[in-house]
């Protein structure tokens, strides 16, 4: 657990604070995404963290400790620091870059070697990589090793400062859903700073959204954030799309269908009383399995072709561009197995953002 | 014992304006006949590259070779002359110039050219009217750095009987006498110093688009 | 290696190229080539104390003995300066207001002031090699990427350790750089110091042009031109050894 205590940062006396009277206790194992607008002190807290910033005024305690009364480099060595421009060190390898830490502490050699070619795998790179200098990689790739560097000495905490900022967008989207394994897997404590907001929403288990002047502005998480911004600059921040945006947090189990949904199962003759019981003029066709077969209107003989089909997993954004596109309305979703077990409209994912 | 004596400053002025005279002009003449050299120089080996990393290597190892062997290989050619110092001056300025006009070309921005290029510029015609002034900082960056150093090499040309102002070192050794030794002292510094200002001041007046930003 | 190659090839070229001219010039150029052959020819001139490897032997120890004492002042000036970021302006303009300083000027001030021997020349030659190396370890410094030492802080790495695993090997090729520029000129300098009544290489040149013996002092230029490139070559091949490849572009 991080916990700020009234810290506030001032770069030059008189200056305007950076940060004001910051109060935020970040969760052991969560991912936290400080975001908020250049110049809004998000930078300033991540770095106020292994104190390569000093707080002005106030206090962060980790773990019971407050971060004062360690050793400066101890307490740097025990976490692991990423940022937007690798920093990786262009006389080194990448092994050797990786190894930075590790070395520091006094590891043996064949241990760090062995945690090296780890990494080299756990982030994602080919250990053929291992000899090559920083000048020779990617920015995608030059970032997976600065990921790994920060984790080689297997710190509890990891700070990300804008690490993917620099790349390519579907680098970076790939990258996002790396990080959010890896973390599945190694649940760390990680504190990552972004002025994207969407990719605070995609990553964040909690964020908190920083306005200008470094006061905090709402600490949540992203649903709740997007379902109810504290203030009008909340709500701007988070943009005209922000109901687009919850929607893609939810996924199609956890709407509730048309109740009754208009579903035939094979055999039925009378599809206008099921129709009608949903109040519309179509039914979706069940076939002996319970998978979606089709659809028919009412005043036509044979059914059509099902179109889209919306899985549990899928997201409420993808089954609201599903029922855009569909000339009902509305889109069939079935279950784990691939059975149908409703019918979502238009009203049924507004219920969900209701 | 007082460190100068002006009388002997006054009674000599004559002599080293005279000397002085003669420096600024080998100075000159060497930074003229090194860029009338080095420009078509430079600009082959902006055309083709590998002319550029042979003269690289060529120019750095003649660089290194001292002044005065320099000047002393010339002899049995031009003899103790003005023409032997002069030679030898204009091969350093060439060395210099040379590597500041490829840099400065070679530094013009791709864009830059290739938008001359778009909006239907001749070589030639892209050469005097955009690249040229582009690259002009870095050229004149080095006409800066090879008029100082000519200034205190053509003293060393005192020894094989030119010189400049270097000839008041040489009397101030022979006669033990520091006064002369000082006067050429400073006054090759202040004229180097001037010089270099002065040069500065046509790059600025040359390039208004940079003024304003910093340095 | 490449370089070293091509250098002595160069050299080579050169005193060919010079003999052929000489030859083609005029029958007292093609003299001149003889005489000097046999200067180089003479078995006295490779022993005693006015042999040529007695004062090469001399030469390289005043270029030796005045760069250690430049670098061990200017080094680490240029490096704490730039690490600190401090003094920037005059560090960086030390070099241009040092190549003001005629060196030949400087020597025999030296020499007014001091007296005769080695200290004012080496006075003269260090106070003429700091400028270089200072502005060039400074511009080395300074040019390491600060998301490169932010990275090191971050990594809990010390002070020291920043500076000397990190800047240091970092700077390396443009502090380097600056050595072999003042390396150079000491050992140019160097030879005017004869001048003022030191040994060395400059002996043969002054000695020579105050006798009118064109041989010798023709024989001492070549041979001091050679030191010089051989010392460039030599100081390129150990920056070389001593970067890192992934400082290479």
């Amino acid at each position: 657990m991080i916990r700020f205590e009234q810290v506030t940062k001032r770069y030059g006396r008189h200056d305007a604070p950076a940060l004001a009277e910051l109060d935020l206790t970040l969760c052991t194992g969560e991912l936290t995404v400080l975001v908020g607008p250049s110049g809004c002190g998000k930078t300033t807290t991540l770095r106020l963290i292994n104190r390569l910033e000093e707080a002005s005024a106030g206090r962060i305690i980790i773990d019971d400790m407050p971060i004062d009364d360690l050793d400066v480099i101890d307490l740097r060595r025990g976490i692991g620091y990423v940022m937007q421009h690798s920093g990786l060190f262009p006389h080194r390898t990448v092994a050797e870059n990786i190894a930075v830490v590790p070395r520091l502490l006094g590891w043996k050699r064949a241990r760090i070697r062995a945690r090296v070619d780890e990494l080299i795998t756990l982030v994602g790179l080919d250990t053929g990589l291992a000899g090559r200098y920083p000048h020779q990689l990617s920015g995608g790739q030059q970032q997976r090793v600065g990921v790994a560097r920060a984790l080689a000495a297997d710190p509890p905490i990891l700070l990300m400062d804008e690490p993917f900022a620099a790349v390519d967008p579907i680098v970076r989207t790939r990258l996002q859903d790396e990080l959010r394994s890896l973390q599945a897997r190694l649940q760390k404590t990680i504190v990552f700073v972004t002025h994207d907001i969407d990719e605070a929403i995609r990553l964040g288990d909690r964020i908190a959204i920083f306005a200008e002047g470094g006061r905090l502005a709402q600490y949540a998480p992203p649903t709740d954030v997007l379902a109810a911004p504290a203030d009008d600059f909340v709500a701007d921040f988070l943009g005209a799309d922000r109901d687009l945006k919850r929607l893609a947090l939810f996924s199609a189990a956890d709407a509730s269908a048309m109740s009754p949904s208009p579903v035939a199962d094979p055999g039925t003759t009378d599809i206008r009383a099921i129709a009608q019981a949903a109040g519309v003029n179509w039914v979706f066709w069940r076939d002996a399995d319970g998978a979606p077969s089709g659809w028919q209107y009412l005043d036509e003989t044979a059914p059509q072709a099902v179109g889209t089909v919306i899985g549990p997993a899928d997201s409420l954004r993808k089954a609201l561009g599903a029922i855009l596109q569909s000339p009902l309305g509305a889109v069939p979703r079935v279950d784990a197995q691939g059975r149908l077990d409703g019918v979502l409209d238009r009203a049924a994912l507004a219920a969900v953002l209701a | 014992m007082s460190v100068i004596r002006w009388d002997w400053v006054e009674r000599h002025a004559g002599d080293i304006a005279g000397m002085l005279g003669q420096h600024v002009a080998l100075t000159g003449l060497a930074l003229l006949c090194g860029l009338i050299i080095a420009f078509p120089l430079a600009l082959a080996a902006v055309r083709w590259p590998r002319l550029y990393s042979l003269s690289l290597v060529l120019t750095g190892i003649l660089f290194t070779v001292p002044s005065l062997a320099l000047f002393i290989l010339l002899i049995p050619f031009t003899g103790l002359s003005m023409a032997t110092s002069l030679i030898g001056l204009t091969i350093y300025t060439l060395l210099i110039l040379f590597r500041n006009i490829v840099e400065g070309l070679r530094g013009v921005p791709r864009d830059v050219s290739e938008a001359a290029r778009a909006l239907g510029y001749t070589r030639g015609r892209r050469l005097i009217a955009v690249e040229l002034p582009v690259a002009l900082p870095v050229i004149v960056a080095g006409i800066r750095i090879a008029a100082v150093t000519t200034i205190g090499l053509v003293t060393v040309t005192a020894l094989i009987g030119q010189g400049g102002l270097g000839q008041l070192f040489i009397s101030g050794f022979t006669l033990h006498f520091t006064t002369p030794l000082l006067v050429g002292f400073v006054l090759s510094i202040l004229l180097a110093v001037s010089v270099d200002l002065l040069l500065a001041g046509v790059l600025w007046w040359l390039t208004p688009w940079h003024r304003g930003r910093s340095a | 290696m490449k370089t070293a190659i091509r250098g002595v090839m160069l050299v080579a070229g050169c005193l060919f190229a010079s003999r052929a001219l000489a030859i083609g010039l005029d029958a007292d150029g093609f003299g001149v080539v003889d005489q000097v052959v046999q200067w180089f020819a003479d078995p006295t001139q490779w022993t005693g104390d006015n042999g040529l490897p007695h004062r090469i032997a001399q030469h390289l120890y005043y270029v030796a003995v005045s760069m250690a004492v430049a670098v061990s002042i200017a080094l680490p000036v240029g490096i704490g300066l730039g690490h600190w970021g401090r003094g920037g302006l005059i560090a960086i303009n030390l070099s241009n207001m040092g190549r003001a300083v005629p060196s030949f000027g400087l020597v025999i001030l030296m020499f007014l002031l001091v007296g005769i021997g080695f200290l004012p020349v080496l006075v003269a030659l260090v106070a003429l090699a700091i400028p270089p190396m200072v502005t060039n370890s400074y511009v080395g410094m300074q040019a390491v990427d600060p998301s490169v030492r932010t990275a090191a802080r971050a990594l809990g790495l010390s002070g020291w350790q920043q500076l000397w695993q990190i800047e240091l090997p970092i700077a390396l090729p443009l502090v380097m750089a600056g050595v072999r520029t003042a390396a150079v000129q000491v050992l140019s300098t160097a030879t005017l110091a004869a001048y003022v009544g030191l040994g060395g290489l400059g002996r043969y040149l002054i000695d020579g042009l105050a006798q009118q013996q064109l041989a010798q002092v023709v024989g001492g230029a070549i041979v001091v031109a050679v030191l010089a490139v051989l010392l460039e070559i030599g100081l390129g091949t150990l920056q070389k050894a001593l970067t890192s490849p992934g400082l290479a572009r």
